[in-house]
């Protein structure tokens, strides 16, 4: 019975949790799904056949030393820089090239010094909160500054080794740190004091850094070069440019300045109508401005809009004027002056792009080939103290790449004529501020959502 | 109590189960960096010009003191011990002296007036502190001026060299 009654007790236990059980699946299915009740086998639905195709996008940023125009391009192990003096300039290249599908915009750049200096520590000493050392700088006339961020190893007592700690005050033969740090006075020591390169650390005085780009390779004399376009010609959907050029594939450029030249055979005017005869009309259409000279009968000449082409045959222009017939020129903006041009291939004499414009051949022109951005400056360093930074990081006012995009950028660093030159009034030297920078550039772009797509 | 907060927890998992609810993940902001993994080496040049008793001795980091007796000739240099050139620098004695100088040779044995190479050496005076004389005489890295000095009577002359910035020849633009 006892048993049983157990069994009724537990199937009682079970029920109840049933119950619980049946109660929460139906206040999920109140709050998460529809009803659980039983439906007719027919239903009714309505949906789209075609389905939509989503894709997440890739940003793929390469930075390259420039490749092939400029003799020690980008940042080099080969070619130190030495001797830099207040004054002088420094320019290197590089080849910033987007491979992903989505545009990077508004990216960054770092220039991090990882240069230090290290100076001999001899002694060290603490007493109310302050840490005394007595140290060997470097160079006696370029010794520690107050502010500088210092890390002291290899001292006997370990709690005078400390890392990351400003210099409360400094002269050529000690400082000192504001720290707790105890312990038994160290003498006869070879310790080191370690603070970061000055080079770039100090914004007023240190090296200060201008990036900017050019959508064709920096020439080697530091400048976004342009060309002068000679002749031009188009076959098919390749249009080919005469022109001394240091281009390389994948260079942007405009072409502007060319004329295409119309060769006139004879001339009539007929009521309020002048015919230009000509054998060729490659380029010309109606509503076209062409320049005449030449013309025996002056009202022939000068700027005129072209009626009606007549191919092959002649041209015509609403004009007047009547007349001997004679030979003349033509002059009108050749349809190979087009904008924002990729090279497709180039040599030190010509280069091409991929344009099906049709006109005629020009020649003994003097267009001029610009790179689409020309020499833009899109960083600089910020101005303001910046005392043993390990990194400046520079903020582009604009400088955004779309996909397969290809900049490239010229890296200026100049140690500003009024850089800090320490003399000490009593001995005839000084020395240029800092010591090494070990220099690398990085460009960040942080990945952002896309705006609402509606359509 | 016991059963039900059993109870209570195989439901509470039964809800976590059928609602799937979702973990709260964390995503590190993605970035895209293009990095130029060689380093640069800039190093900055220095200037020290500094007085000393014969062309080849060694760099004092300090003034120099010439000690001359009454009407004696005392000889001194200057020499470039930094790895910039300077096209100009100033000195400064603690007394106004007539002095001769040879660029970059010593003096003629015997004679104060002609340098090593047979050529007449300048004559220039030094002011007394503070005035600085400047000479306008370019000095290369290792370069040195052998000078003299005659005093009618003894003195210690202490002659001091500066140098400003806009004394140092620059390097230029190096696009490589």
């Amino acid at each position: 019975m006892k048993f049983v009654k157990s069994s009724k007790e537990e199937l009682k236990g079970a029920t109840k949790f049933l119950k619980f059980f049946a109660m929460t699946m139906a206040i999920i299915g109140g709050i998460s799904m529809v009803s659980s009740a039983v439906f007719a086998g027919v239903s009714a639905r309505a949906f789209n056949t075609t389905a939509q195709s989503f894709t997440s996008g890739t940003l793929s940023l390469t930075e390259t030393n420039q490749a092939t125009t400029g003799t020690t391009n980008g940042f080099s192990s080969s070619f130190a820089v030495t001797n830099v003096a207040p004054g002088d300039v420094v320019n290197r290249y590089f080849t910033l090239t987007n491979g992903g599908n989505l545009a990077a915009a508004s990216m960054t750049a770092q220039i991090a010094d990882t240069g230090t200096i290290s100076n001999t520590v001899t002694a060290a000493s603490a007493t109310g909160g302050t840490v005394t050392y007595t140290y060997t700088p470097v160079d006696s006339s370029d010794y520690l500054k107050v502010g500088e961020i210092v890390t002291i190893t290899g001292l006997s007592t370990a709690a005078f080794n400390l890392a990351a700690v400003a210099v409360a005050s400094a002269t050529s033969t000690q400082f000192t740190v504001t720290n707790a740090a105890t312990g038994t006075a160290v003498t006869g020591a070879t310790g080191t004091a370690t603070v970061q390169d000055r080079l770039i650390s100090d914004a007023t005085n240190g090296l200060q850094f201008t990036l900017s780009n050019c959508s064709v390779e920096w020439s080697n004399t530091g400048t976004c070069p342009t060309a002068t376009v000679t002749a031009a010609s188009g076959t098919g959907s390749v249009v080919t440019y005469t022109a001394a050029n240091t281009y390389v594939a994948g260079d942007q450029v405009s072409v502007t300045g060319l004329s295409g030249a119309v060769t006139i055979t004879a001339i009539s005017g007929s009521g309020t109508v002048v015919t230009y005869s000509t054998t060729n009309t490659t380029g010309l259409s109606a509503g076209q401005s062409i320049t005449i000279s030449g013309a025996t009968t002056a009202g022939y000449n000068g700027a005129k809009t072209i009626l009606a082409v007549n191919a092959g045959v002649s041209f015509t222009v609403t004009n007047a004027t009547t007349g001997a017939t004679s030979t003349a020129t033509g002059t009108y903006t050749s349809g190979f002056n087009l904008s924002n041009l990729t090279v497709a291939t180039a040599s030190s004499t010509q280069f091409t792009v991929n344009n099906t414009t049709v006109d005629r051949a020009v020649s003994v022109a003097s267009g001029t080939s610009t790179p689409v951005i020309n020499g833009v400056t899109i960083m600089a360093s910020v101005a303001g103290p910046t005392l043993q930074s390990t990194a400046q990081t520079l903020t582009a006012a604009s400088l955004n790449l779309i996909p397969g995009g290809v900049n490239h950028i010229k890296v200026n660093m100049t140690l500003p004529a009024g850089s800090e030159v320490v003399t000490n009034g009593v001995w005839p030297t000084g020395t240029v501020q800092g010591q090494t920078a070990l220099l690398t550039l990085s460009f960040i772009e942080q990945l952002r959502t896309n705006t609402t797509t509606n359509s | 109590m016991n059963s039900g907060n059993r109870r209570l927890r195989r439901t509470a998992i039964l809800v976590a189960l059928l609602t799937g609810v979702p973990m709260a993940v964390v995503h590190a902001g993605p970035t895209a960096r293009a990095l130029n993994v060689t380093k640069q080496n800039v190093t900055s040049g220095t200037y020290e010009l500094t007085a000393v008793a014969t062309s080849s001795s060694p760099d004092t980091h300090a003034s120099y003191t010439l000690i001359v007796a009454s009407n004696a000739i005392g000889y001194y240099a200057i020499r470039n011990f930094g790895t910039l050139s300077v096209n100009s620098f100033s000195l400064i004695g603690s007394t106004s002296t007539a002095m001769r100088y040879c660029m970059n040779q010593a003096f003629q044995s015997g004679s104060q007036t002609r340098c090593a190479d047979g050529s007449y050496s300048p004559r220039i005076t030094i002011g007394a502190y503070p005035t600085q004389t400047t000479m306008a005489t370019a000095l290369a890295p290792g370069g040195y001026l052998t000078l003299s000095e005659t005093s009618t009577s003894s003195v210690n002359d202490v002659i001091t060299i500066a140098v400003s910035r806009a004394q140092i020849v620059t390097n230029g633009t190096r696009n490589s």
